[in-house]
């Protein structure tokens, strides 16, 4: 340590030039990091992510359609009744309203608010987990019943009644009296499958009638969580098998199941927007990220092996005394190397600190929702971005890093010849 | 003097062959970045086929059962109150044109698919959308057609014949039909919804998807829509007359609060599709600052470089400048030839860049935009690219270069 204190202490301008060339790596890698881990990794409301399988869309064919066609988006009341409400593989099923659905709510004598809404059943409470700031969230029986109850968001709570402390007070969501039951924390639009304004039980509501193709076709997403990943292969083989009996009952009407191997996992669903495509080739996904990471990576390694080349030239002598009072050509290796590490972990501490607090300053100019909604609700906590991984992750490409910028110097410095080296020749 | 720079360079080939690959992979990415980005903006600025500005969408919906003011209504019934709505927003001075669509309005990333047949072609094998509305979307969206065709015109064709459509110029295109004007009149099969024998009335300049997208990617069709059919339709859209649309949002929303209450509807909202572009271009505006981000990166890192490498060649040649000063080289001399070595190493790998960026052309950019590539902008990058790195070694070894114009000769030498 004091080796690379005193390094350090002799070329303030060049330790300066590594250390802020390895933080300006490191964080420009680092926001891309949090930028994917947002898409799927786990946090509040969507904590458990990594178990979930989700069906955003479904799609069908009839023999009697000519040409191409087909009908691709989100899925129908009646196939939730014959599918996925019949589903008994995974620990819970939910579904919700998939689309952005702009309502206008207004409170007795109140103004009326703009907000989303979204149709949840009564499982979606067990699946996500919202924070509670007043009240509790609809169950079964008000589910079943379709009675007209809502949860809140504080930010809705307080335009509707200039208050969190809303249970039980009364409004109305497009000319429909709700009773609020539940005012939770506010939800970040980067959580696209728990983000809303307001939450209802999509019973009451017109999204139960207003499907099309049957009704096999309609309003909803569902999300089947699994005890635990491993359950996965089990849950799919439920869910085809499922739908072959579903779709097997319809073939006198000629409707057929075309199943774009759903559902995908959140990884996949975050990179598979359209309901008429298969899912997107994660391999090409992860080549063209490991791609760019590769090249923010190797050009700073080159500039930062160009300089500790350099350097270790004026450590030339300090080697050769040091080989000369019996140090191994291996251990020299190795002590070069960690020095190096150490700067560069240095470096990659500073850009990890800049990556984080970018990310919470830039907030919704960095991190971008789902199509088709507004920046106006998108927000980033540390719970979002901080994870683990983001650490191992950021310990990884310090490695890297250094691997490719000090190795090769250090191995060519390690075989400093003593005699040459004492000798300044 | 110039062979001595070159003696020079080689004497640190090492320490210059570091900074010359570092200058090789840098130029060529730059170039591929500027190049997607030249080629991205000249499509975003190529005519999109249509006008949004003035447009908007009117959100609407029909009242829940539970809802005290519901009530039951038949068909025909609701029918006349979507009817009556048009009616009241078409009265209104500051409306231009009122239409209704089936997942038809532009910026929108849901829409119909239509198969047409015609002798034994057909439009499969290429993603048609079609828009089903009432006539006046043409005069909403200022279409035009190819033979010069006011929205006007093409409404007033609509409005006459049910049994029309126009269509962009490139449904066939991938079948080999290059032009299809020859169809004009011709009666197509349409095995989608809408009639199923349809006439192909006219051409359209081509509405374009997107603005990042490339005209030839957007293949639509026009359909009007059976006039009974605008109970059942999922969109309605305006165009507000040229400056009247001034709190258009509010003052629209106000009206409707008073007067569009009508049967089970009532309006939800109104979204102006200069915002709804904005929504729907978002990803590609990330894209493209991604790509400007990474290119300052790599500029940023190429100042860090030079300067680091810089640095520590001034340090290590104190005694050789301190002799050159001795022998009359003058500050700014010792100073031209600190830069001019970074010059001289991106000029000798540019020509190694080139090939680099020349591959690239052929075998990726090619497969891009459908094989369009714009010529000259190759060449015009290479001189941006070139002169973005001259500018990155200049600024990186000025401080180097200073120092080494100010040694004060007897102490450097001293000093050794």
């Amino acid at each position: 340590m004091k080796n690379i204190v005193n390094n350090l202490r002799q070329q303030p301008l060049i330790s300066w030039v590594s250390i802020v060339g390895t933080a300006l790596a490191i964080f420009l890698i680092m926001v891309m990091v949090m930028m994917e881990q947002v898409k799927y990794a786990p946090f509040p409301p969507e904590s458990n992510r990594d178990r979930w399988l989700v069906a955003q869309f479904m799609s069908i064919n009839n023999d009697n359609w000519d040409g191409e066609g087909g009908s691709n988006g989100p899925i129908g009341y009646r196939t939730l009744q014959e599918v996925y409400y019949k589903m008994e593989k995974p620990e819970a099923v939910t579904a919700f309203t998939s689309q952005r659905n702009p309502v206008s709510l207004k409170a007795p004598g109140g103004i009326p608010v703009n907000a989303n809404a979204k149709g949840t059943d009564h499982n979606y409470w067990k699946v996500m987990n919202f924070t509670f700031v007043t009240g509790k969230p609809y169950g079964e029986e008000e589910f079943d019943a379709g009675q007209t109850v809502a949860v809140l968001s504080e930010t809705t709570a307080r335009k509707l009644f200039g208050t969190t402390d809303a249970v039980g007070r009364e409004f109305t969501l497009d000319f429909v009296p709700y009773r609020v039951t539940g005012v939770v924390k506010d939800v970040t639009n980067l959580a696209e499958f728990s983000y809303a304004d307001a939450w209802v039980p999509y019973s009451s509501t017109n999204a139960i009638n207003d499907g099309w193709c049957d009704n096999i076709m309609g309003y909803f997403s569902v999300i089947m969580l699994a005890n635990n990943p491993a359950d996965f292969k089990d849950i799919r083989d439920e869910f085809n098998r499922l739908h072959a009996i579903y779709f097997e009952s319809l073939r006198d009407e000629g409707w057929t199941f075309v199943s774009r191997d759903r559902p995908y996992t959140q990884e996949v669903v975050a990179y598979s927007k359209y309901a008429n495509v298969s899912a997107t080739d994660m391999k090409s996904i992860y080549r063209e990220r490991w791609l760019t990471y590769g090249i923010l990576l190797l050009v700073p390694a080159i500039n930062l092996s160009s300089m500790t080349h350099s350097r270790l030239r004026r450590q030339r002598e300090e080697i050769g005394v040091r080989r000369a009072f019996g140090a191994s050509r291996s251990s020299i290796l190795s002590n070069l190397f960690w020095e190096s590490f150490a700067v560069t972990l240095l470096g990659g501490l500073l850009g990890i600190i800049l990556a984080v607090i970018f990310s919470l300053i830039g907030g919704a100019s960095i991190y971008t929702p789902g199509w088709g909604m507004s920046a106006d609700n998108t927000f980033v906590n540390l719970s979002m971005i901080l994870h683990w991984s983001t650490f191992g992750w950021a310990l990884l490409f310090c490695f890297i890093l250094n691997l490719l910028s000090a190795s090769l110097p250090a191995w060519q410095a390690s075989r400093t010849d003593i005699v040459a080296a004492i000798s300044r020749r | 003097m110039k062979r001595k720079l070159f003696t020079q360079i080689r004497s640190e080939w090492r320490s210059n062959l570091w900074l010359a690959i570092e200058l090789l992979l840098v130029s060529v990415i730059l170039w591929y970045i500027g190049s997607t980005i030249f080629t991205r903006l000249r499509i975003y600025y190529e005519p999109l086929g249509f006008d949004y500005e003035h447009v908007y969408q009117i959100g609407f919906s029909t009242l829940n059962p539970k809802a005290p003011e519901y009530v039951e209504q038949t068909d025909e019934e609701k029918l006349a109150s979507m009817q009556r709505i048009l009616q009241l927003i078409e009265a209104r001075p500051d409306i231009e044109a009122v239409a209704m669509g089936l997942n038809a309005h532009m910026y929108n990333g849901s829409n119909n698919g239509v198969s047409l047949y015609i002798d034994s072609l057909n439009t499969n094998g290429t993603f048609l959308v079609q828009r089903l509305v009432t006539p006046d979307f043409a005069r909403v969206y200022r279409y035009h057609g190819i033979n010069g065709e006011t929205p006007e015109q093409l409404a007033q064709m609509l409005k006459e014949d049910p049994n029309i459509f126009f269509a962009s110029p490139n449904i066939l295109e991938h079948r080999g039909v290059k032009d299809l004007t020859p169809y004009i009149g011709r009666h197509f099969e349409n095995r989608s919804n809408g009639p199923r024998d349809i006439v192909l009335k006219g051409i359209l300049v081509t509405p374009r998807y997107s603005d990042f997208q490339h005209g030839p990617f957007s293949h639509s069709v026009l359909m009007p829509a059976q006039p009974d059919w605008v109970g059942w339709m999922n969109e309605l859209m305006v165009r507000v007359k040229d400056n009247m649309d001034v709190d258009f949002k509010e003052n629209f929303l106000k009206f409707a609060d008073q007067n569009l209450r009508i049967g089970n509807y009532y309006i939800t909202g109104v979204t102006a599709d200069r915002d709804q572009r904005e929504l729907f271009n978002r990803g590609s505006y990330v894209q493209m600052r991604n790509y400007i981000v990474a290119m300052v990166f790599l500029a940023i890192n190429v100042f860090l470089g030079l300067l680091g490498t810089f640095w520590y060649r001034t340090q290590q040649r104190t005694s050789e400048l301190a002799i050159r000063s001795v022998n009359g080289a003058s500050p700014s001399q010792l100073f031209r030839r600190t830069i001019n070595e970074g010059i001289v190493i991106l000029t000798l790998i540019t020509p190694l860049a080139i090939v680099g960026d020349w591959l690239l052309v052929h075998y990726f950019y090619l497969s891009c935009y459908e094989g369009k590539f714009y010529a000259p902008q190759f060449w015009c990058l290479v001189a941006i690219v070139y002169a973005i790195l001259a500018l990155m070694i200049l600024l990186g070894t000025l401080f180097p270069a200073l120092r080494a114009s100010h040694i004060q000769p007897a102490l450097a030498l001293q000093q050794e």
